[in-house]
């Protein structure tokens, strides 16, 4: 096996908040029997609308939020139920680049102090000035000058942050980083300046990325396969090819279509919004937007099927799949 | 005669570091009923643009320095803020990216709905009701009531955009400023509100003007587009020649950076066209073209002197602000 | 045409940076911003100057100033050999200034510095580790909110006696609820920027993210809440003084000359509680001065400009 990462009936519950004293304790599900493997040297795209739960799955990965129940296997060990000391070690392994470069960089301390404090703490290097060689080597790396670091994050750009977050990650030598969301606030040309340092990285480190994203032809460009999640349920994952040319979920379909593309388009017909609506029921939580829904659809959510094309695998959670003229071999998984 | 005339447009800020020059020399006009874009990076004062336009420069720095605006024949620059009112959100409404801070959380949307339709014209309560409920149908809200009821922090991010337009709209302006309308949305959000900002403009014959980053934006929607970099436009069309054929370096380069615009089938090894380097400092700008410093096709001449409009197509309907647009393409 | 060559930066490239073993340096840097700020250098000069001449008051009162001459009272400003006049009990009140800035100074100046770092640790503990120990901590400043400020200097004096000491342990307990809510406030805010879970996955555990991360941020906070008070506290020092709580008759105090001037204000003598009033507001001031400087120096954006 040569799974990084493994993630299997991954489940998420908040507590809602209420005024009301006596009152059983409602939960919101935000991530609902997430299951999810990231091969090693892969770059996997975690794609879905905003409330999707993909920042939450993430931040799990990370251990910043708690698991409600299900696993997390690194390299075949468990890191969902480990306490604070013990997921340093991790640390050293998998990293995380935030959306905000802004609020993820400490505004009071020099960009030297930032990238070499974790250094020194985990034991990276063993003396402050090869810290400081280190970091100085790392900025270079992610094109920014040696004097940089003694200057402090306002004085930077967007896109100079968002450098600057990639050389802390890096400064521990991960194997695995969790991005974030990474350019959604940058600026068109800076995001391929971005989009492609990272590309850079990867090769020469030989890492393995989790890119959280919203913005499909980012995620093409980018990953290799994408899991697309909706309402806290991973729906359709495929290669990201395949999944831009025939997608087979309703959902994944929409979120394509929503693409906007540098030919004119056809008029979309939904130009209606409703409020989100507060009955619930125990099919798929998208069938009252879906075009395809049928009775089947409201009563049980579909399970997951598993198709091989050529020995590449796809699996989805539909009852009425679209593109589906080339059914080679198909596994409904339990 | 076009609905918004703008020349020479020049809004500084004076900082304690010196004059940021952040719209430097701006021209373009819209006419009744066209949707025009101002496209361009952070810093490159589209917004400054449209603030400028609506008398809403920040203040105390900022400061029109030069240019007109005309709007349907008359001056906007150097009104008093009297006079202005009459036009902000009359005659000309903007739209903001973040509709959550345009609005006041602690009243509800009718509330603030009827404040606003009741503010242009004696209308009775039930009158505004009305005209509240007649503009949400417009902008595609399905229970008008229960929005006009709830707080602006219980919608979704698309649904308080909707209301948003919907403000807008309750006093007819002849122009939509619309500042990043969709940037802070969900891509399938963003589809639907581009749609009914092209359906507002069909049916009302309100011209907009888009600001916005993304040729994403400007290709479903706009019929002209400007492109502005450190505070100049540089290249202006319509739309359909600017997509197909840009001569500028830097919206060749804005274009290719786009991952959509990537060739279907590459992929893995493959890199995005970037542009090196960022934008200049707006306080010492350089006194050639802007560009240059980024340019791949940058000589000597650029350095000396920012180039004249030159036509980039025969019909004389897209031109560019470049010495080398010829080689570009 | 010819080809437009870009011309490669050539800034110099620093060959030992070595950021930590810098302190000296820091420091002067420090200072070089700092005088910039021209008031926050005045306040510091006023503050200095008054820390001196009550430091020196053997030295350089004319008069001793508790020993009154009956003969001579209220007299004005300028009176030869009084150039601040005399008292209602015929004291010199130059003296008694000069001697009054010891008292005064530091019954105001030794609480606030010392609640500073205890309402540092107590407002950072309480708002970044939050659960129990914060709502414990914060629950018991509660208590001390609640109680009034003479009631709690009556219960010190009772343990302790009157005297100056009780003026500033009943100084401290008043300003330390104030203070940790100013701290715990801002750690509130802080605690839920990103910086911090980048701490977290960066290995930083809660102590340092509280000490390194979270403490710089709040400081210049609390810098200048806690120079605010000084003013505060000077005028605290003479209510309790006034009640017989604190600093005994005859010994001098600004606040207390102030309120025993007040018996004269009318009957033609106002110099006499004006002249230690305008002392306090002045050194007050100063302080304030010095708060915004110090905190202008902590923030990198001013730092930088």
């Amino acid at each position: 096996m040569n799974n990084l990462l493994e993630i299997k009936h991954l489940q998420k519950q908040f507590p809602q908040k209420n005024n009301k004293l006596f009152r059983k304790k409602e939960y919101f599900t935000a991530l609902d029997d997430v299951n999810l493997e990231i091969k090693k040297g892969e770059i996997l795209g975690l794609v879905g609308e905003s409330g999707s739960g993909k920042s939450t799955l993430g931040r799990m990965i990370m251990g910043l939020t708690s698991s409600s129940s299900g696993s997390i296997k690194y390299n075949g060990e468990e890191i969902s139920q480990l306490t604070d000391k013990e997921k340093i070690p991790y640390y050293l392994k998998m990293q995380m680049i935030f959306q905000d470069s802004t609020s993820s960089l400490n505004p009071r301390k020099t960009i030297g102090e930032q990238i070499t404090a974790p250094m020194l703490r985990l034991g990276v290097v063993s003396s402050k000035q090869e810290a400081e060689k280190e970091s100085i080597e790392l900025l270079k790396k992610v094109g920014l000058k040696s004097e940089h670091i003694y200057r402090y994050p306002h004085e930077f750009s967007g896109g100079q942050r968002q450098r600057i977050g990639i050389a802390r990650a890096l400064a521990l030598k991960p194997e695995f980083l969790v991005l974030d969301e990474p350019t959604s606030a940058l600026d068109v040309s800076i995001q391929a300046q971005i989009l492609n340092l990272l590309l850079d990285i990867q090769e020469e480190f030989n890492l393995t990325y989790l890119f959280i994203g919203h913005n499909l032809s980012v995620i093409k460009f980018f990953c290799h396969r994408v899991a697309v999640l909706y309402k806290g349920k991973i729906v359709e994952i495929a290669k990201s090819d395949e999944l831009y040319s025939k997608p087979f979920h309703p959902i994944s379909n929409m979120l394509l279509k929503s693409v906007l593309k540098l030919e004119r388009q056809e008029e979309s017909s939904n130009l209606e919004e409703t409020l989100e609506s507060t009955d619930m029921h125990t099919g798929c939580s998208f069938s009252g937007k879906c075009n395809y829904a049928s009775a089947k659809c409201y009563e049980s959510h579909p399970q997951t099927t598993i198709q091989y094309y050529s020995g590449i695998e796809r699996s989805y959670a539909c009852y009425h799949p679209l593109n589906q003229e080339t059914k080679e071999l198909e596994v409904v998984f339990p | 005669m076009a609905l918004l005339e703008v020349s020479n447009l020049k809004t500084c800020f004076h900082t304690s570091r010196g004059k940021v020059k952040a719209v430097n020399g701006v021209s373009f006009s819209i006419d009744k009923g066209e949707i025009m874009a101002l496209v361009g990076e952070s810093g490159s004062g589209k917004s400054i643009t449209g603030l400028s336009i609506l008398g809403l420069v920040p203040q105390p720095n900022g400061k029109i320095e030069d240019g007109k605006i005309l709007f349907k024949g008359e001056n906007l620059v150097g009104k008093g803020s009297k006079e202005y009112r009459q036009i902000q959100g009359g005659e000309i409404a903007m739209i903001f990216q973040n509709p959550l801070t345009a609005m006041d959380p602690s009243y509800t949307i009718g509330n603030q709905m009827f404040e606003i339709i009741r503010s242009r014209g004696k209308v009775g309560k039930k009158e505004a009701r009305d005209q509240a409920v007649k503009l949400l149908h417009l902008v595609g809200i399905h229970e008008p009531e229960r929005v006009l009821s709830s707080y602006p922090h219980a919608l979704s991010g698309g649904m308080r955009q909707r209301v948003m337009i919907a403000m807008a709209l309750s006093c007819k302006p002849k122009l939509l400023i619309a500042d990043e309308p969709t940037t802070a949305l969900d891509a399938t959000i963003q589809k639907q509100i581009l749609d009914l900002l092209k359906k507002i403009n069909k049916e009302t014959g309100t011209a907009i003007l888009i600001i916005t980053h993304d040729f994403g934006v400007v290709a479903n929607l706009c019929d002209s587009v400007a492109v502005m970099y450190a505070g100049r436009i540089v290249e202006y069309g319509e739309t359909n020649d600017i997509l197909s054929k840009p001569v500028h370096p830097y919206t060749k380069g804005l274009m290719g950076a786009m991952p959509e615009f990537q060739e279907p089938g590459s992929k893995g090894m493959n890199r995005l066209i970037q542009i090196d380097g960022t934008p200049p400092d707006l306080i010492e700008l350089p006194e050639g073209c802007s560009f240059f410093e980024r340019c791949n096709f940058a000589t000597n001449l650029c350095k000396k002197a920012f180039p004249d409009a030159t036509y980039a197509n025969d019909s004389g309907t897209q031109f560019v602000y470049c010495y080398h647009s010829k080689e570009v393409v | 045409m010819e080809k437009f060559e870009p011309v490669l930066e050539t800034k110099q490239v620093l060959q030992h940076p070595l950021v930590f073993d810098r302190k000296e340096n820091k420091l002067k840097k420090l200072w070089n911003v700092f005088k910039k700020d021209k008031l926050a250098v005045m306040g510091l000069f006023i503050i200095l100057v008054a820390a001196a001449v009550s430091l020196l008051a053997p030295i350089i009162a004319p008069y001793d100033p508790n020993i009154s001459n009956g003969s001579k009272r209220l007299l004005g400003i300028g009176t030869a050999g009084h150039i601040l006049g005399v008292d209602e009990q015929g004291r010199d009140i130059l003296s008694r200034l000069i001697w009054g800035g010891r008292t005064s100074l530091l019954t105001a100046v030794v609480p606030i510095t010392c609640m500073f770092s205890l309402s540092l640790i107590l407002g950072l503990l309480a708002g970044y580790w939050g659960g129990k120990t914060g709502e414990v901590i914060m629950r018991l400043l509660d208590v001390l909110f609640s109680f009034p400020t003479v009631l709690l200097a009556i219960v010190v004096s009772a343990i302790m006696g009157a005297g100056v000491l009780t003026i500033m342990v009943s100084c401290c307990l008043t300003m330390l609820p104030y203070m940790t809510r100013v701290v715990y406030t801002s750690t509130v805010t802080e605690k839920t920027k990103e910086y911090i879970e980048a701490a977290k996955i960066l290995g930083a555990n809660k102590l340092q993210i509280a000490f390194k991360e979270i403490l710089p941020n709040v400081v210049s906070d609390l810098i200048v809440y806690s120079t605010s008070l000084i003013g505060v506290a000077m005028v605290l020092g003479a209510g309790l003084s006034f009640l017989g709580l604190g600093v005994q008759p005859p010994t001098a105090d600004w606040g207390k000359m102030t309120s025993d001037g007040m018996k004269v204000l009318t009957l033609g003598a106002p110099h006499v509680a004006t002249i230690p009033g305008l002392i306090i507001l002045i050194v007050a001031t100063a302080f304030n001065w010095l708060g915004d400087g110090l905190r202008d120096l902590f923030d990198p954006h001013k730092r930088t400009q």
